[in-house]
This record gives structure tokens, C-alpha cells and sequence, in this order.
């Protein structure tokens, strides 16, 4: 991996500050582990139909710059005015603009984290992810400058999602989708699979030290490889394949390289919640690592097919649309 | 055309400011701002398949032509968690979208609002995933 100078010494406290700041969830007073549900072979049970819908949102926003948590007022508030936000229908438009998905499409229930976090993002403190390397921001202005060009030349200038191939849901890291923000988890010796109903994907992540791929494979999902700290499953996520054709990697809507690591550690911290912690580390992209912390909560099951591809009838809309854009151009 | 800054997510300093701005498909790309379009009209289907659910319209003119439109909306699982069933919209129902006709020009509109004829919405939002999370948290 090549590691950026200057910045190594960063990434060693910060991965030393999310592995002593999850041993203090994982060391759950003794009364309260005996709560927690546990499999035959007794490791927590993390087994069941969770959601991580929320409101609180991944970066903390600007005006709550100083504020890391919410009152319980503020919070209510806070919640109130993003569902309004989130209903377009009640927002105020630019001509020419269409606006985008109202209340009617999201899903992502109506209360922010129990924590009371202004953000998702825990680490860096100030809720933020940390700045692209110099060599991220150059790529990125060179895709801005091609998308700019060819908004649709064909389906790969379009986002991943658009395409019905990859969602952010199933990670790693596992990050809030605008809907369908359901996932089942099946344990079994040796091994824990997390379904997401946000495009059916799956992960079986082995827990016992056995290798799902050679080294030298890169896969969308990346090669996983779990093991228990105590009572946390600890995934360690690699080979996360960087798909040049879309510009950007898979693995995060942002932006990733083939650099990137991924440190999840699910934690069952009682019966109705799985504490989830992913730490983001691509040294050719962010300047430091950061970190994440969302409540997976039980919900009631069935998970849905979500067959994305099935009525995908946006895509032929837009390519036809860019299509149609260039003939108005050219006869201009 | 320019893609919305959260779908591209390309600078970290963009990411899902203060509300989520993307959603699965980008608005702008597929549908004209620029042609608004205000329609009345019987339902003759609705589908509910993935990854949005399209209900289909017959759309009378001043003359007494009929034309069929499409309409999109909200994805079958978050409808269903609603409490919407496929009784909820018939054949025969009227209806009224607000929105914007798609770029291609062919009969489809976005059906981001969508209202019976007394102005009632026919899809609510927000109503909860049923999670016990989504309780109210004190």
C-alpha cells in the first residue's frame, strides 16, 4: 500500500483511538452481558432483522459546528425540520429545476441517533470527513471536468446506483441509504452473512480465520475476514475493487482508491441494538482516517426483494434524454 | 447537464450536508425542468416493481383524446411498510400529478406529488419504519 509521508503517525493514533474507544462499548458491565443474546457457541448473537434508518446525518452540518451532541430538545427540532427538508415538495425551486425525491420515496425513519450525535462521523472530533490527499482532490477535479463533458455517453458515466449494481447499504462501511434500510443477519459457527435488502447484496464474512479469496483478488464487497474481541466481531476488509469505469470506488459513495481499508466492529450492546463501527482508511485519498459510529436497531422482518434492474426505467430516460440534449445542441 | 453534487459525491466537503440530497436516481438527469406538466386522470395500472413502483394514467384532452402517461413513484418495500397494498390504487381512481414531463418527451412524469382530486396526498411520507427505534425516544 503506499503510504502518504507525513501522515502515518495520524493514522496510528487514530486506529489506536477506535481500538481503545471500542473496548470501552465492548466492556459491557457484567449485569448487562447477561442480557444480550448469545449463539451456541457463546459469542453474542447478532442474529435478527436490524435497520440503521436515521436522521442524523454522516458530517456534522456547519452551524452545529461546536456541538457534537444534541439536547433531547434540540434533537426533536432537528428531526422536525429535516423531514420537512426532506419533502421537496415544500421547498422552494429554481426554474428549470426539477427538484428530487420527496417524503414519499425516503425511508429513513423520523429520529436521529439514541446517541444524540450530531453526526454519524465520530472521528476526526469534529464530525467530518477529513480532506482529500492533494493526489484525491486532482482526480476528482479531473472527473468533475469529464462528467461535466459526458453526463450519459452510455450507462458507465452514470453512478453505480443508477445502474442498479451497487448500493452503499451493505458497505463496507455500512452507511444509511435513502431507503430500503433493512438487513438480516444469519450466524452460524463460524461464520456471519449480512443481508441488505438495499439491492439483495450479501457478505459472508468468515470468523474463524478462514480465507474466502486469494490476496491477489479484488471484489466489490472487498475480501473480509472477521474475529471476536471479546464480545465485539471485529471485520477487517480489504481488496475493495476500485471501478475505474464509474470513476470513483464501490465501496463508499465518495471516493476510495484500491487502498482502501475498512475496520468494522459490531457490537450487541442489548437485545433491541448492535452498536456498528466502521473506520474509513485510504491513504491515497483522505488525509486521516475516520470513523463512524450508527445504531442498528431490530425491526420487524420480512426482508424484500429489491430487484433493482426489474423496472429500471430511469436509465433509458436519461440516456435517451443526454441523447436528445445533443441534437437540440447541435442544431443550435 | 450538470448531475446533482449528491449523486457525483465527489468532494468530501459536499457529503450529505445537513439533509440527504441523493437518492437513487438523479432528477435532473431524467426529467425536464423545463416542462412542467399538471395532469388529471384515471388509473389504469399500477405496478409495483423495483427499484420505483409507476402507476399508469389515462389523460383525457379539451378534444376527448385520451393519452396514457406514466408516473413514478416511491419504491414497492417503503410503500408496503406504509401500509400501502395493492388495493390502495386502482384502476379507476383519479388522480392529479404535479411534475415534469421526462427529457426523452415520451408520456412519463416524476410523481413526486401525487393527490386525489379533493387535494388530499396519496402518498404520505415519514410515517415510520415500525422499528421500536422509531418510537418516541425520551
Amino acid at each position: 500500500m503506499k503510504e502518504v509521508p507525513g501522515v502515518t503517525r495520524l493514522r496510528q493514533t487514530a486506529m489506536l483511538l477506535f481500538v481503545t474507544g471500542s473496548m470501552m462499548l465492548a466492556q459491557t458491565p457484567p449485569a448487562k452481558r447477561a442480557a444480550i443474546p448469545r449463539a451456541a457457541d457463546g459469542h453474542p448473537s447478532l442474529e435478527g432483522i436490524w435497520t440503521n434508518a436515521t436522521l442524523t446525518p454522516l458530517q456534522r452540518p456547519a452551524n452545529l459546528a461546536a456541538k457534537p451532541y444534541f439536547t433531547a430538545e434540540e434533537a426533536a427540532a432537528f428531526e422536525k425540520q429535516v423531514l420537512i427538508q426532506n419533502d421537496t415538495d415544500n421547498q422552494p425551486r429554481k426554474a428549470g429545476d426539477p427538484g428530487n425525491y420527496n417524503s414519499a420515496f425516503w425511508d429513513r425513519g423520523n429520529h436521529v441517533e439514541k446517541s444524540l450525535r450530531t453526526s454519524l462521523v465520530i472521528d476526526p472530533p469534529d464530525g467530518r470527513i477529513p480532506p482529500f490527499t492533494a493526489e484525491a482532490q486532482a482526480k476528482a477535479q479531473a472527473f468533475r471536468e469529464y462528467a461535466a463533458q459526458h453526463p450519459a455517453d452510455g450507462p458507465e458515466d452514470r453512478d453505480l446506483s443508477e445502474r442498479c449494481l451497487m448500493f452503499s447499504g451493505i458497505g463496507p462501511p455500512m452507511l444509511t441509504e435513502p431507503y430500503n434500510n433493512n438487513y438480516q443477519i444469519v450466524q452460524s459457527p463460524g461464520y456471519v452473512s449480512v443481508l441488505a435488502e438495499m439491492n439483495h447484496d450479501v457478505r459472508v464474512i468468515p470468523t474463524d480465520g478462514k480465507v474466502t479469496a486469494p490476496n491477489d483478488v479484488s471484489q466489490w464487497h472487498g475480501v473480509s475476514h472477521g474475529h471476536w474481541d471479546g464480545d465485539t466481531l471485529v471485520v477487517e476488509t480489504t481488496n475493495i475493487k476500485f471501478n475505474n469505469q464509474s470513476h470513483f470506488g464501490v465501496a463508499y459513495r465518495g471516493m476510495s482508491d484500491e487502498n482502501l481499508r475498512v475496520t468494522e466492529r459490531f457490537t450487541r450492546t442489548d437485545a433491541e441494538t448492535i452498536i456498528y463501527q466502521a473506520m474509513v482508511d485510504d491513504p491515497t485519498v483522505y488525509t486521516k482516517p475516520w470513523t463512524i459510529e450508527e445504531a442498528f436497531t431490530r425491526t420487524k422482518g420480512p426482508l424484500f426483494e429489491y430487484a433493482c434492474h426489474e423496472g429500471n426505467y430511469a436509465m433509458p430516460g436519461i440516456l435517451q434524454g443526454a441523447r436528445l440534449a445533443e441534437q437540440g445542441a447541435n442544431s443550435k | 447537464m450538470q448531475r446533482l453534487p449528491g449523486i457525483i459525491l465527489i468532494g468530501a466537503g459536499l457529503l450529505w450536508v445537513a439533509a440527504p440530497v441523493s437518492a437513487h436516481h438523479a432528477f435532473t438527469a431524467e426529467f425536464d425542468g423545463n416542462k412542467p406538466v399538471k395532469l388529471q386522470g384515471t388509473v389504469t395500472k399500477m405496478e409495483w416493481i423495483n427499484p420505483h413502483s409507476w402507476i399508469t394514467i389515462d389523460v383525457k384532452d379539451a378534444d376527448g383524446k385520451v393519452t396514457s402517461w406514466m408516473v413514478e413513484c416511491g419504491s414497492p418495500n417503503v410503500l408496503l411498510r406504509r401500509g400501502m397494498t395493492k388495493n390502495s390504487v386502482t384502476p379507476g381512481m383519479e388522480i392529479v400529478v404535479d411534475g415534469y414531463r421526462s427529457k426523452d418527451g415520451s408520456n412519463r412524469a416524476n410523481g413526486r406529488d401525487v393527490t386525489l382530486p379533493d387535494g388530499r396526498k396519496l402518498f404520505l411520507g415519514s410515517s415510520g419504519t415500525g422499528a421500536p427505534g422509531d418510537a418516541p425516544q425520551k
